[in-house]
């Protein structure tokens, strides 16, 4: 018995080794394609886990805000730029105002122009825990807050659709941060300036 | 059983009101213009100290001839009062400082005799406060464009530290007249620095009230702080008695001893109770009490003289009153 053994011409080798390592390539390629997506999937998950985690450890508002000073006001107000999110401009809006009082009591407005309180009204850690209940009240839809923020200027607003059901909307309010701190002191969260001498 | 029940129940409504109502002493508060805003718009007097030539604020001829500056210590002013913390107006003062020297100088008994007043009582007449707030600006000027950079420096009498401070650079306008622009940056500042001071507030109500001491000795003292005294069973230099007694007298035994020779112990960020046993707000005189009378009885048997500097710093000099 003969045994015929040939060498595949040059080409055709060719052919076989791109033939191959396209098979390879595309299935390598279903492979990263799953594992990406499966990553996504996951992170998607995680994401929203997050989300949610930082809504129910917030209560009654999403910390996530965007805030900037846009100056001085009269005695004890100052104007601030902030960003709310609604499925309608109105409720970004609704929402915008309940952040703006969030960022004087609790963040401070750090960036934009001068004129704004740096500080928080409260800077001490724990306090927003100690008067849950308090503040869940005071930041309710309707709640007190509304007694310490105005929409100031010609009621123009940045507004972008960020999603097919979101609105982001950017309103310039104006914040009586002095009666704030008023309530705040009445409520006994905060001190007054004289108290205890 | 009943009438016993009585007292006890009385005797916590009393204690009670008391607690309730016990308040510790008030630091007074004053803004004015730093050394360096004096300087640079010329309000100074210079005086001949020892053949150097120095140059010291002049206050009065800065409240009376500088409006924009007036306006900003009445703004200051109105906006801490609003907040329940009025100041003292630093014009004012100086008003009654020089009332007071007319009064002292004219001022005699039916008999003719004059007020007593020794040249430290003379030094001491001048215008202070617990807590200096010193303020600064600068108008900036590029173009036709105008800002105000604005400090204001919240400055511990005693301690000499700076307790609460706010600064910063307003916006720049075209038009906007200089008092308008100072108005604005006091409203903007005011609060945040508020905030620093209730800091300071909150951290005295927490660690006590922040003190400053001096022991020194009189040239004709019987002994200096060196001498050794049998004192409670042991055997240690009049100066280690006297530290062993502020240890045992501060808020959780915080002191620091930053000078200690034969003549001089200075004792600085020592903090003190803002109550003593029975409830009585306290300042430095009243604190350091107990070390005077410790160091006139045996072993020691010493006049002491205390000599206080406001609510915050004493100095107790041994050998003589």
């Amino acid at each position: 018995m003969t045994i015929f053994l040939t060498m595949p011409d040059s080409a055709y080798l060719t052919e076989f080794v791109l033939c191959s390592k396209y098979q390879n390539l595309k299935n390598m390629n279903l492979k990263n394609l799953f594992f990406v997506s499966l990553v996504f999937f996951l992170f998607s998950f995680s994401a929203e886990a997050q989300t949610k985690k930082q809504r129910a450890a917030a209560g009654y508002i999403i910390s996530n805000y965007e805030v900037e000073c846009m100056g001085t006001g009269m005695d004890g107000t100052q104007l601030i730029k902030v960003w709310g999110f609604g499925k309608k401009p109105d409720d970004a809006i609704y929402n915008a105002k309940k952040n703006a009082v969030h960022a004087v009591i609790f963040k401070g407005i750090l960036g934009g122009k001068p004129g704004c309180m740096t500080r928080p009204l409260i800077n001490k850690p724990g306090v927003e825990e100690q008067h849950r209940e308090y503040f869940n009240s005071f930041f309710a839809d309707g709640g007190r807050y509304l007694n310490f923020v105005s929409q100031t200027g010609d009621g123009k607003v940045d507004r972008i659709k960020v999603s097919n059901k979101d609105y982001k909307v950017g309103v310039i309010v104006a914040i009586m941060h002095s009666q704030l701190r008023a309530e705040l002191e009445a409520a006994g969260i905060l001190k007054e300036l004289s108290r205890g001498f | 059983m009943v009438d016993m029940k009585k007292y006890v129940l009385l005797s916590i409504l009393l204690l009670s009101t008391i607690i309730g109502f016990s308040q510790a002493k008030k630091p007074t508060l004053m803004v004015i213009p730093s050394d360096n805003w004096c300087i640079k718009n010329g309000y100074v007097q210079t005086q001949d100290v020892m053949g150097t030539i120095k140059t010291f604020p002049d206050y009065k001829a800065a409240v009376q001839n500088d409006t924009e500056l007036l306006m900003v210590l009445s703004k200051i002013n109105t906006l801490m009062a609003d907040r329940g913390f009025p100041l003292k107006n630093l014009e004012s003062v100086l008003k009654t400082l020089e009332t007071q020297s007319a009064e002292v100088s004219m001022l005699t008994s039916k008999a003719g005799n004059d007020l007593a007043e020794s040249p430290t009582d003379v030094l001491k007449r001048t215008a202070n406060a617990d807590i200096i707030i010193q303020l600064t600006y600068v108008l900036n000027q590029v173009g036709p464009k105008k800002s105000i950079t604005f400090m204001l420096q919240g400055l511990d009498a005693y301690t000499n530290k700076q307790i609460a401070g706010a600064q910063g650079t307003g916006q720049p306008s075209f038009s906007t007249e200089l008092t308008v622009l100072l108005e604005e940056a006091v409203i903007s500042y005011i609060d945040d620095f508020n905030s620093r001071l209730q800091d300071h507030f909150n951290d005295l109500f927490a660690n006590g009230r922040e003190v400053a001491l001096q022991v020194r000795v009189f040239n004709g003292a019987a002994f200096d702080l060196e001498q050794e005294f049998d004192f409670k069973g042991e055997t240690l230099e009049c100066g280690e008695i006297i530290e062993d007694w502020v240890s045992d007298n501060t808020v959780q035994k915080r002191y620091n001893l930053s000078d200690y020779s034969e003549n001089r112990m200075i004792f600085e960020q020592v903090r003190i109770p803002l109550f003593d046993e029975r409830d009585r707000a306290m300042d430095t005189r009243r604190w350091v009490r107990d070390l005077r009378t410790m160091l006139t009885g045996a072993p020691f048997n010493t006049p002491v003289k205390i000599y206080t500097r406001g609510l915050g710093e004493v100095w107790l000099i041994l050998g003589e009153k």
